[in-house]
C-alpha cells in the first residue's frame, strides 16, 4: 500500500523466510509498532 | 545509466551507495553498493546517497574506494569519534537506529527511486536480522510509496527531496552472539519519470 509503514510480513516478502521470533520479548506486533514509528519519524 | 552499489555489512549492518552521473539532467541511475563497503563520491552525484547530519549518520562510513557503507562492526572509522564503541547488535532485543542514511534527488527531473532489499538475513551461524526502514515517507504522500516483493519504489521523487532511511536489528537468537553476521548490498536506481 502507499505511504503506509512496512510491516514485518512485507519484511518476510522480501526476505522469502518468515521471522521465527522464538522469544516473548520479541513479538510481531512490537516490531510492527517500531516499524510504524520509524517510518512516521 | 551508471550502477551503484550498497554494503551491508555484518556484526551488523552496512550500507552504502552512491551515483555518478554527468553533467545536465540524467534519464537514469542504477547503483548497487556492499553494505559494509564502496561507493564513489555519492554525496554529490545526481542521485546523492550520504549519511544524514544525525548523530546516526556516524553509522555511515566511506571505503578505500570513496564508496558508502553501512558499518555497524568494530571496523567503522567513526568508532571512537562519533561512535563510542559499539561493535554490535544486543542478542534477544530490537536495536533501533533512526536517520542513518538519505538518498537525495540532486538533478534536475523527477526519478522513480527503487532501493532493494530491504530485509537482510543471516541464519546460518544464528539467526540475525536487519530491516532498512524509510523514514519521512509520509512527507511524499501523493507521491506513492510502494513495497514491491524485494524492496521499496519511491514512484516520483523531486529535485531536492530526499528520503531518510533508519535501520532495525534484530538478532533473533543469543546464538547469534559474535558469531552471525551480515554482509550484503543494497541496490539502488533512479529513473526520470
Amino acid at each position: 500500500m502507499p505511504n503506509e509503514p512496512p510491516t514485518v510480513s512485507d519484511y518476510e516478502e522480501m526476505a522469502g523466510v518468515d521471522f521465527d521470533f522464538g522469544d516473548d520479548e520479541l513479538d510481531r506486533d512490537t516490531l510492527n509498532a517500531r516499524l510504524a514509528e520509524m517510518f512516521d519519524s | 545509466m551508471n550502477r551503484r552499489r550498497f554494503v551491508l555489512g555484518l556484526g551488523a549492518l552496512a550500507g552504502g551507495g552512491a551515483a555518478t552521473v554527468g553533467t545536465g539532467a540524467f534519464s537514469s541511475v542504477e547503483a548497487q553498493r556492499n553494505i559494509s563497503v564502496t561507493v564513489s563520491d555519492d554525496a554529490n552525484a545526481q542521485l546523492g546517497i550520504q549519511p544524514t547530519d544525525e548523530p546516526s549518520g556516524n553509522y555511515v562510513d566511506t571505503t578505500p574506494n570513496d564508496a558508502l557503507a553501512i558499518d555497524l562492526t568494530a571496523s567503522n572509522n567513526n568508532v571512537g569519534s562519533g561512535i563510542a564503541g559499539g561493535e554490535g547488535l544486543n542478542a534477544n532485543a530490537i536495536t533501533e537506529i533512526a536517520d542513518v542514511f538519505e538518498i537525495r534527488n540532486q538533478g534536475a527531473q523527477t526519478v522513480e527511486v527503487t532501493a532493494t532489499p530491504l530485509a537482510y538475513l543471516e541464519t546460518d551461524s544464528g539467526a540475525v536480522a536487519v530491516l532498512l526502514v524509510p523514514q519521512n515517507a509520509p512527507d511524499l504522500f501523493g507521491f506513492g510509496v510502494f513495497y514491491p516483493t524485494d524492496g521499496i519504489t519511491i514512484k516520483e521523487l523531486d529535485p531536492g527531496d530526499d528520503i531518510r532511511f533508519g535501520l532495525i536489528g534484530l538478532p533473533l537468537s543469543e546464538s547469534a552472539i559474535d558469531s552471525a553476521g551480515i554482509s550484503d548490498e543494497l541496490a539502488i536506481s533512479a529513473e526520470a519519470v
